[in-house]
């Protein structure tokens, strides 16, 4: 165990402090949507998707060795969360228009997803930049316990989603609000 | 639709990255990130009601 830790480099190092960090992010988005009842909106989901493909190129750099389209792969995830987030922020910015959901620290999830998005963007040039071509993957042909403890909680939160997201949308158009939706249908007033 | 439909779509591509299947992971993310662009497509454009 410990010589398969010595072999980890710190670029490897720092990029599962990146998935601990992203993982957080979707379990918290989960926790909040559990404990508070705040069920996500169409564009709350696409920001979830967004993250998880940021996750997805983390994984693949540590699981198969850094390569450039795996931080290509995180780049696109991240512009696509900051213009979906962004998108929602201009939704609301106007005053008296209201807003989705409940602040989180003084801000709504959507202004976090935007902040993460750009804050990893950030953190991905600096550990692109730092890593070597002939990067030796940090996981590769050997089932350590932390991959196996990602890959299971990467698979809790995923099938979660997808749950959530067929309880709220079904086949149909997801609806705009669902807390008003689910609230009504609680009420039997739709 | 499209939202569960890029969610399952990632959770088939954790499952190849499990499995060592390295460019059918890579496929299953664009193709999750082109879904999610297409209905984020369908939510900006005038006519709406394309975002399922």
């Amino acid at each position: 165990m410990m010589v398969r830790l010595a072999r980890i480099n710190w670029v490897s190092l720092f990029q599962v402090g990146m998935l601990v960090g992203v993982l957080a992010s979707l379990v918290m988005a989960l926790g909040i949507q559990v404990l508070w009842g705040e069920l996500p909106c169409p564009l709350c989901m696409l920001q979830r998707i967004g993250i998880t493909s940021v996750a997805i190129g983390i994984l693949l750099n540590l699981r198969f060795g850094s390569r450039p389209s795996h931080y290509s792969l995180i780049f696109i995830s991240c512009l696509l969360t900051a213009a979906i987030s962004l998108r929602q922020i201009a939704m609301h910015v106007v005053p008296g228009s209201g807003a989705y959901g409940s602040p989180f620290l003084g801000y709504h999830l959507y202004t976090w997803a935007f902040m993460a998005a750009f804050v990893l963007m950030f953190v991905n040039s600096v550990v692109m930049a730092f890593d070597g071509r002939a990067q030796r993957p940090a996981f590769a042909k050997q089932w350590t316990i932390i991959f196996s403890i990602f890959i299971a909680m990467f698979l809790a939160v995923q099938i979660a989603n997808t749950l959530t997201a067929a309880q709220i949308c079904g086949f149909t158009q997801c609806p705009g609000d669902p807390i008003a939706v689910f609230h009504s249908r609680d009420h039997g007033l739709s | 639709m499209f939202i569960i439909l890029a969610f399952a779509v990632q959770l088939l591509a954790v499952l190849f990255i499990t499995f060592g299947r390295h460019p059918h992971a890579i496929f299953c993310t664009i193709i999750s990130l082109l879904l999610a662009m297409g209905v984020l497509a369908g939510h900006l454009h005038p006519l709406k009601g394309v975002m399922l």
